[in-house]
């Protein structure tokens, strides 16, 4: 069974008539008449789902309107007016995205300062190319996208090298877990806890002092680890879109991935357990 | 060896492993022996659930306001753009 999404106004949209749809490309049986299945409709948005059915009802795909995440309309409302030309708009995507920008262009350059540049480089080239932006992925997509790349030429220039991929740096050495945690070889215990972690007051996790925490914990994290989990968790994107981004392989993302969020836990847990907030 | 050894994982494993069960990366039975250890172990259910408010947490930065410089050359940037812009009055 196939499954998919079509965006709205996407292409699959087209080749969708009203009762009965000839769509080879959507069957392994070649030319196969599928019947559509009670679309149903969303106000102002058409149809939101389409269950195609083979001869012989066998549910052959179902494609689903992709829905726009409230975040994405929001975007979509900014570009409409950073293309009209309204300077708050423009304002409001760099507040949005500025730091996370920093953020990714600091795994390719050597300094906060140069990272900074790269930022407003990307900017600029946003701009330019905000024209030729067609929405096939999410804005924040496309300016993570622009900023690499700004800052892979930027590293270049700096005689940086060293792709991205490239593990094995003294920086991303490190266990992700303090061994000292745990019953050492000698125990009849080995592996297990010996100072279990405590769990956290929820109170404690919405303070802003502990989202402050977090970000400044990010922001000491080896260069590419902090790349990583800006895009994965700051950012929200999908790992395989961070592995595209960055040319990594999936297994190296969720290396750094798990370090990354590793130490920021622990950083966490230092705060958080010594008699609630220490 | 007894057969329920061979499931056994310990607590250090676990904590190993947690991004690649989080990410849903684990074959089959590496994913059974992480679930049989969080049924019995209480200390790693915590660790698991702390992994994810660490998660929750990084999703909630604040902005963090641009310095005052940077944001003047972007804006003056911008000025210049919209003006360059097609169809603009100068």
């Amino acid at each position: 069974m196939l499954k998919g999404f079509w965006k709205p106004g996407g292409k699959l949209s087209g080749a969708i008539r009203p009762r009965w749809v000839a769509h080879p490309g959507v069957c392994n049986e070649a030319a196969a008449v599928l019947s559509m299945e009670t679309p149903w409709k969303v106000p102002g948005r058409g149809l939101d789902a389409l269950i195609f059915r083979c001869r012989g009802n066998r549910v052959a795909a179902v494609i689903q309107a992709e829905p726009p995440p409230a975040q994405r309309l929001e975007e979509e409302g900014l570009l409409v007016e950073l293309r009209s030309g309204d300077e708050g708009a423009f304002l409001q995507l760099v507040d949005r995205y500025n730091a996370s920008m920093i953020r990714i262009a600091r795994a390719y350059v050597g300094t906060r300062a140069a990272a900074e540049d790269v930022a407003q480089d990307a900017w600029l080239a946003v701009l330019n190319g905000i024209e030729r932006f067609e929405g096939r992925s999410s804005l924040k997509t496309w300016l993570f996208r622009i900023v690499v790349n700004s800052a892979r030429a930027r590293g270049a220039r700096e005689g940086r090298l060293v792709p991205f991929s490239a593990l094995e740096t003294r920086d991303d050495e490190g266990l992700a877990a303090d061994p000292d945690r745990f019953h050492d070889a000698s125990s009849r215990y080995a592996g297990n806890w010996a100072s279990p972690p405590q769990p956290w007051a929820e109170q404690a996790l919405i303070a802003n002092e502990t989202i402050r925490l977090v970000q400044a914990e990010i922001g000491r994290l080896p260069a590419r680890q902090r790349a990583v989990i800006t895009m994965r968790d700051v950012e929200g994107l999908e790992a395989r879109e961070v592995c595209d981004l960055l040319g990594v392989s999936e297994t190296n993302q969720r290396v750094l991935l798990h370090r990354a969020r590793s130490q920021v836990r622990a950083a966490l847990e230092q705060q958080l357990t010594s008699g609630g907030v220490p | 060896m007894t057969a329920s050894s061979t499931l056994d994982l310990s607590c250090q494993e676990l904590v190993a492993a947690v991004t690649d069960y989080l990410e849903g990366s684990l074959p089959l039975l590496e994913r059974t022996r992480f679930e049989t250890h969080l049924c019995y172990c209480p200390p790693c259910r915590v660790y698991l659930a702390q992994m994810e408010e660490t998660v929750a947490v990084a999703g909630r930065l604040t902005v963090e306001a641009l310095p005052a410089e940077g944001r003047d050359r972007l804006v003056a940037a911008f000025r210049g753009w919209n003006r360059a812009l097609p169809g603009r009055k100068p």
